[in-house]
């Protein structure tokens, strides 16, 4: 009896911390994406630091969402992925390079209006040197082309539970499968 | 020992620099033309190059040396070589150092073999920035001023063979009191990375295409300004954490 109550008492403790699980998780490494300390904001005001997503393989992309062309391509690759690595705890991040404009509620309405599903999606919105630093990490090279709109290249990376760089598709040839290749169950 | 020799190499380098009250001069707001134009997709045609208005912004004189960057890892350590993770330098940064101290007798040259990042972390601890491309392009192009002379200095810099000791700074300042933009070291800037990012790209390995390659002389503001494609190869073909031999920095602020 004494010892159901105290496992119970234990158990319940433990899940009144869940940061403190999070805080356990060792330091990135070196080449680890995890190494840039910046904060972000998720697509519901959130703020997280992407160590935050440890634990977790995660497929990552910068766009923006007044992008009128590649930015749907590269969601509708991720989309594809995202069907075809089920069952495999996969996070799905979009980064947008417009922070200014694309705030948490406009990546919020971009969210629902294409139909991620929160559960697996975060989009986020950073300062101008947390994109800058992301970008620079991930090799997404990208300008304002004066139109209100920018010119990037479309580059999906798969990040393993501890931040590395597992695997970059820079172009939008892409086939699941050689993402999936990457995440045994 | 080294580093404690540096430091002190440091500040008497502050004595031997040129007699300017501030390391930055004052660069003036006005309008640059880039020299791309809109780089095109594939099948497309260039459209022409809209001048850019440029705000009023402070630059460094020379370009950032040995013994300044010696003293910045005195008070940074976590960007010492071997210390900086590699996510932000490659196995080549800061490679002739010893003991955290430069090549003897180089105290006054420009910092080489650093990555961008550590070129950025520096100016910040400054509280200051990397230049935008623009900026430097404009600072360079020094209101028309002595184009010629730049054009003539860059190529007698470019047939000088690799491997020669870097001169140290102290070159006579352009018309903004800016020095050693070309003949020492080429200079990483904020936006590098602009240099490459095409119009929308569905297929990034042929990135460059439009801009370096036979597309590429219709594409610019002068087909003529070799030095120009130069640099702008060359930050293309930059990335983050790559590190040169001749690659240093400047920094900049906003005024």
């Amino acid at each position: 009896m004494w010892r159901a109550l105290l496992l119970a008492w234990a158990i319940s403790y433990a899940l009144s911390f869940p940061v403190m699980a999070n805080d356990a998780i060792a330091p990135p490494s070196g080449t680890s994406v995890y190494t840039l300390g910046a904060r972000w904001t998720d697509q519901d005001g959130h703020a997280l630091r992407l160590r935050d997503f440890s634990g977790r393989k995660v497929l990552v992309a910068m766009g923006y969402t007044s992008c009128p062309d590649i930015c749907p391509l590269i969601l509708a690759n991720m989309a594809a992925i995202e069907k075809a690595a089920q069952g495999r705890s996969l996070r799905f991040v979009f980064v947008t390079l417009d922070p200014k404009v694309d705030t948490p509620e406009k990546l919020k309405a971009y969210a629902d209006a294409h139909g991620l599903d929160p559960a697996s999606w975060t989009l986020l919105n950073g300062d101008d040197k947390a994109v800058r630093d992301l970008a620079a990490v991930l090799g997404v090279r990208y300008k304002a082309n004066g139109e209100g709109g920018f010119d990037h290249s479309a580059i999906l990376t798969l990040l393993d539970e501890g931040g590395e760089m597992v695997m970059q598709k820079p172009d939008m040839q892409v086939d699941p499968k050689d993402f999936v290749a990457h995440m045994p169950r | 020992m080294a580093r404690r020799m540096a430091i002190m190499a440091a500040s008497s380098l502050l004595a031997l620099m040129p007699a300017c009250a501030e390391p930055m001069a004052p660069v003036p707001a006005g309008a640059y033309t880039p020299f791309f134009k809109f780089i095109p997709a594939k099948g497309q045609r260039a459209t022409e190059p809209r001048p850019v208005g440029i705000k009023a912004f402070r630059l460094d004189r020379f370009p950032v040396t040995n013994a300044q960057f010696a003293a910045f890892l005195e008070k940074a350590p976590d960007w010492r070589r071997g210390a900086a993770p590699r996510l932000f330098v490659d196995p080549n940064y800061l490679r002739r150092w010893r003991d955290g101290a430069p090549p003897k007798g180089e105290d006054n040259a420009p910092v080489t073999n650093v990555s961008w990042f550590a070129a950025q972390a520096f100016c910040e601890s400054l509280g200051a920035r990397l230049p935008t491309t623009d900026e430097w392009e404009y600072a360079l192009a020094d209101a028309g001023r002595g184009q010629a002379q730049v054009t003539r200095a860059s190529l007698d810099w470019f047939a000088k063979p690799n491997g020669a000791r870097i001169g140290d700074v102290g070159g006579a300042p352009n018309g903004y009191g800016v020095s050693d933009m070309i003949g020492l070291v080429w200079e990483w800037t904020q936006d590098f990375s602009a240099t490459g990012s095409g119009t929308e790209q569905r297929n990034t390995s042929s990135k460059d295409d439009a801009a370096f390659c036979g597309g590429g002389a219709a594409g610019v503001r002068d087909p003529a300004d070799y030095p120009a494609f130069m640099r702008y190869a060359l930050r293309a073909s930059l990335k983050a954490s790559y590190v040169q031999d001749n690659l240093g920095f400047r920094c900049a602020g906003d005024e």
